[in-house]
C-alpha cells in the first residue's frame, strides 16, 4: 500500500513538473500590441515585441552598440556614400521563402516607398529620413551595396531600425492582412492574438540561428497596475513593466520575485503646443513661466522618493548637456514672466490632458501640476481629461491635443534620432515648434561625421530647447520592472525587451 | 404626518437610516463649512498619509490623504453633496416625468396609452448603467450630463407604476362622481387621481434614489461620469483602487460612506412601503 501511495505521489509530481517546465514565458504591458503589421508597429513596447517576429541587417545590443544580424559584415566604401553588406546565408522566413539580396532590395525600398507617399513606417520613422538611402544595389545573392545622399556615419545603426520583410507576401498583402499576419525572419512566429489581451509566440521551428530558450513567450496586456503586481506574485506573469517606486516597494518583501531598476532614457514632459494652440502658449516667456511654476522637488519626494532629479537636459547620455541647469521652483519669477507677456492676472486653458497608466503615474503627475499651474494663475477650465492610450496615441500622431499634454519620448540613446523629434518635419514634433538655428544645426548634424562637432551641434540645440522652452520640463523615467526569481533578465536603459535569450526555470 | 412621525420613533431601523441621510444631507449642505481643509488641495509630498490612528498618521488628515495628497475625509464630505444631488435631482427629474406620463397613460388609456407604455417597455429593454455608460462616452463627463443621463434611465418605472394605479383608481366610484358633475380632466387627475397614487411612487423613488446614487458612482468610478476635478464618492474609489495594497483608506473609506447612505435609502424605503401598504397593518 505505501508503495503504491509512493508511486502515486511521484508519478503526481511528475506531472506537475512536467506541466511546468512547459511553462510560458509571460511577460505584461501597460498596454496592447495595436498591430503586427511591421511598418505600423511604433512604440517602444510594439518594436521590442516586433524583433521577435522580424530582424534587421544589423542589431542595437543590450550595450547599446551596434553588432551583425542578417548582415555578417560591412564596409565602407570610397567616397563615403556607399557601402557593401555581407548578407547571411541559409536565413529563411516564416513562410519558407529564401531571404536574400532582393529580399533588401525590396524592404529597404518599401520603408522609403511608403515614407514618401506619407505613410507610417513604425520605428524606422526616424531612420528613414536621416540615412537617407538613394539606392540598394544587387551585387549577387548574398551581397548588396547601398548607397546614401551624403556619407552617413551611422548607416549600419539606422539599418538597425528597419525590418527585413518577405517580398512574395509583402507585395500585395492588404492592411488587415499586414495587421494580422506578420511574416519575418525572427526566432518566434505568432500562435495566437486576443485583441487587449495577449499575443502567445511560439519558437520557430526553423530558425537559422540558435533556438530562442523559451519555447512559448506569451505578451499580455495588463492596463492597472495593481493587477500587474498581483499577477507577478501569483506566478501568472514573470515580468511586468512600468511600475510606480511606491508600488514597487510592496515587491522588495515579497519571496520568489524581485524588482530591477535602471535609469531609463524616457524623457517625460508636458507638451506644449507652441503654434495653432491657445495664444498665450505662442510666447517664450509664458512657456518658462510654465516651467518655473513647477515644484518639481515634490513631485520628486511624493512619487519617486526623492530619488528622481528635474531634467535639464533633452538628450539621453552621451550627449546630455553638461552645464545646462534644470528649471528651478520660483513662482515669482513665474508671475513676472507672465506679467511680461501681458498676462498679470494668468490665463484660462482649456485642459491638460493625458493617457491614463502609459507612463509611470501620468495621472497623479497631471493632477499635481495642475494644482501648481493654478498657483500662478494658470488654470484649466475642464482640468486634467484622461483617455485610453490607443486613442490618445491618435490624438498625439494627429495633432489634436491644443494646449498642454502629457508626453514621454523614448530613449535611443542616439543623438540624431533624438534630435529629429524636435525638426518641424518630423510626425514626433507633436509641440509644432520650429526654430531657424535649430533647423540649422539639424542639417548640419546629418552630415556632421567629426564626433567633437556633433557634440557640439547636439550641446547648442539643447540650450535652444532650454531656452524656447517647447515642453515644461519634468524628469527622465525611472523604470522598474517587477521580475519573477523564475528568470534571468536584466533590463536596458531604452525600455526594449527582448525575451528570446532568456529562460524560464523552476 | 404625526402618525407617520409615531411610527418612524417605534422602528429602529428606519429612524438609523434617518440619522444616518440627515447627517449627510446636513454635511452636503454645510460641506464648505465643515470640511477640515480645501477638497482639492493638493500637496504631492504628503500623499498616502494614513488616517490619524495608524502609524505615520497625522493630525492634520484624520482619514489620511489620497495619491495626489488630497484630505480624504473633506472630499468624502464634498463628495456626499454629488451623490445626493445627482440622486435627487434624477429622482425629481426622471419621477415627475414618469409619473405624468403614467397619469396620462391611464388616466386617457386608447392610443397615448399604447405608445407611452411601448416607450416605456423599449427604455427597460436596455440595461440602464450601459446605456448611461454609452451616453456619457458621447456626450463628455460633465455634472449637468449626469444627471440627464440618469434621470433617462430613471422615468420608465414611475411611468409604469404611476398608470397601473391610475388605472385602479379611475375604477373607483368617486372618479366617476367627479366625472358625473362635469369637472375637467386635469382637475380629476390633479385633485382625484394623484394623491391616491402617490404613496406607491414615494417608495419607487426611494429605491429610484439609491440605485441612482449607485449609478452615479460607477460612472464616475469609470471616469465617464463627473470630471476628476470634482470629489465625488466614485471618484475616489476608482482612483484609490491602484493602491488598495498599499493604502487601503484612500478607496475603502468613500466606499463605506456609499454603502451607508445606500443601505440607509433602501432601509427607509422598505420602510415605507411597510407604512403604505393597506394590507401590512399595525
Amino acid at each position: 500500500m505505501r508503495n503504491l501511495f509512493r508511486a502515486l505521489t511521484f508519478s503526481l509530481a511528475l506531472m506537475i513538473g512536467g506541466c511546468s517546465s512547459q511553462g510560458d514565458l509571460t511577460v505584461a504591458n501597460s498596454t496592447d500590441i495595436s498591430t503586427m503589421d511591421p511598418f505600423g508597429m511604433f512604440s517602444r513596447v510594439e518594436v521590442a515585441f516586433g524583433d521577435h517576429l522580424f530582424q534587421s541587417l544589423t542589431f542595437f545590443n543590450k550595450d547599446m552598440e551596434v553588432e551583425p544580424l542578417l548582415a555578417t559584415s560591412w564596409e565602407r566604401l570610397e567616397g563615403d556614400t556607399t557601402w557593401t553588406f555581407q548578407l547571411r546565408e541559409g536565413v529563411r522566413f516564416h513562410n519558407g521563402a529564401i531571404f536574400n539580396a532582393e529580399t533588401v532590395k525590396f524592404s529597404i525600398e518599401s520603408y522609403y516607398e511608403r515614407n514618401a507617399a506619407g505613410r507610417t513606417v513604425g520605428g524606422a520613422s526616424v531612420a528613414i529620413p536621416s540615412a537617407d538611402i538613394t539606392r540598394v544595389d544587387i551585387l549577387d545573392s548574398l551581397r548588396v551595396n547601398i548607397s546614401t545622399s551624403s556619407p552617413k556615419a551611422l548607416l549600419p545603426f539606422y539599418l538597425s531600425q528597419m525590418w527585413m520583410i518577405d517580398p512574395g507576401f509583402y507585395t500585395d498583402a492588404s492592411d488587415a492582412d499586414r495587421a494580422e499576419n506578420p511574416v519575418g525572419t525572427g526566432p518566434y512566429t505568432v500562435s495566437e492574438r486576443i485583441r487587449d489581451s495577449h499575443v502567445a509566440l511560439a519558437a520557430n521551428p526553423d530558425y537559422w540561428g540558435s533556438a530562442p530558450k523559451a519555447a512559448r513567450v506569451i505578451w499580455r496586456v495588463i492596463p492597472e497596475v495593481s493587477t500587474r503586481i498581483a499577477e507577478l506574485e501569483t506566478g501568472g506573469v514573470h515580468l511586468v513593466t512600468d511600475l510606480p517606486f511606491d508600488q514597487a516597494a510592496l515587491l522588495d518583501d515579497t519571496p520568489g520575485v524581485h524588482v530591477a531598476r535602471i535609469s531609463g532614457g524616457r524623457r517625460v514632459m508636458i507638451g506644449i503646443t507652441t503654434s495653432g494652440g491657445p495664444e498665450p502658449l505662442k510666447d517664450k516667456r509664458v512657456r518658462q513661466a510654465l516651467n518655473y511654476a513647477i515644484d518639481f522637488d515634490a513631485i520628486s519626494e511624493g512619487l519617486f522618493s526623492g530619488q528622481v532629479d528635474r531634467m535639464s537636459y533633452m538628450f539621453n547620455p552621451p550627449y546630455n548637456h553638461p552645464t545646462l541647469e534644470a528649471y528651478n521652483y520660483d513662482p515669482a519669477k513665474a508671475r513676472k514672466l507672465l506679467e511680461e507677456a501681458g498676462y498679470p492676472n494668468g490665463f484660462e486653458l482649456s485642459s491638460l490632458d493625458t493617457p491614463l497608466g502609459k507612463w509611470i503615474q501620468d495621472f497623479e503627475l497631471a493632477q499635481t501640476i495642475e494644482s501648481q499651474l493654478a498657483d500662478v494663475g494658470v488654470t484649466l477650465e475642464k482640468g486634467v481629461r484622461t483617455y485610453e492610450w490607443g486613442n490618445y496615441r491618435g490624438k498625439l500622431l494627429s495633432y489634436d491635443l491644443p494646449g498642454l499634454f502629457m508626453q514621454g519620448s523614448g530613449g535611443e540613446f542616439e543623438l540624431l534620432t533624438e534630435a529629429a523629434d524636435l525638426t518641424i518635419t518630423s510626425p514626433s514634433n507633436f509641440y509644432r515648434w520650429e526654430n531657424d538655428e535649430y533647423e540649422e544645426l539639424w542639417d548640419e548634424l546629418q552630415a556632421a561625421l567629426d564626433p567633437d562637432r556633433r557634440q557640439e551641434i547636439g550641446y547648442r540645440m539643447q540650450e535652444i530647447v532650454h531656452e524656447e522652452a517647447p515642453w515644461i520640463f519634468l524628469h527622465i523615467q525611472p523604470d522598474v520592472y517587477g521580475v519573477s526569481d523564475q528568470i534571468d533578465w536584466q533590463p536596458r536603459p531604452d525600455e526594449i525587451i527582448h525575451l528570446w535569450d532568456v529562460s524560464l526555470t523552476l | 404626518m404625526n402618525d407617520l412621525r409615531r411610527r418612524l420613533v417605534r422602528s429602529p431601523v428606519a429612524l438609523v437610516s434617518v440619522s444616518i441621510l440627515g447627517l449627510m444631507l446636513l454635511l452636503a449642505l454645510f460641506a464648505p463649512w465643515v470640511s477640515p481643509v480645501d477638497p482639492g488641495a493638493i500637496d504631492i509630498r504628503t500623499r498616502l498619509t494614513p488616517p490619524s490612528w495608524m502609524d505615520g498618521g497625522s493630525s492634520d488628515h484624520v482619514l489620511g490623504t489620497d495619491n495626489v495628497g488630497r484630505d480624504v475625509l473633506s472630499r468624502i464630505i464634498h463628495g456626499a453633496r454629488v451623490s445626493l444631488f445627482v440622486g435627487v435631482a434624477t429622482v425629481l427629474l426622471g419621477g415627475i416625468f414618469g409619473s405624468v406620463l403614467g397619469l396620462i397613460a391611464g388616466y386617457f388609456r386608447g392610443w397615448v396609452e399604447t405608445v407611452i407604455m411601448r416607450l416605456v417597455d423599449i427604455q427597460l429593454a436596455f440595461p440602464s448603467i450601459l446605456l448611461a455608460v454609452a451616453i456619457m462616452a458621447l456626450v463628455g463627463p460633465s455634472m449637468m450630463n449626469v444627471v440627464i443621463v440618469l434621470s433617462i434611465a430613471t422615468w420608465a418605472p414611475f411611468c409604469r407604476v404611476a398608470r397601473g394605479q391610475t388605472l385602479q383608481v379611475c375604477n373607483q366610484e368617486y372618479i366617476t362622481a367627479a366625472e358625473a358633475l362635469g369637472l375637467r380632466d386635469w382637475t380629476i387627475m390633479w385633485r382625484h387621481v394623484v394623491p391616491n397614487i402617490i404613496n406607491p411612487l414615494i417608495v419607487v423613488a426611494s429605491f429610484a434614489l439609491a440605485t441612482n446614487i449607485i449609478n452615479e458612482a460607477s460612472l464616475s468610478f469609470l471616469g465617464v461620469g463627473v470630471p476628476p476635478s470634482t470629489p465625488t464618492w466614485g471618484g475616489m474609489l476608482g482612483e484609490g483602487r491602484n493602491y488598495l495594497r498599499i493604502a487601503w483608506w484612500v478607496s475603502t473609506l468613500p466606499g463605506i460612506a456609499l454603502m451607508l447612505s445606500v443601505y440607509s435609502v433602501n432601509m427607509l424605503g422598505d420602510w415605507l412601503r411597510d407604512v403604505y401598504d393597506p394590507r401590512i397593518g399595525d
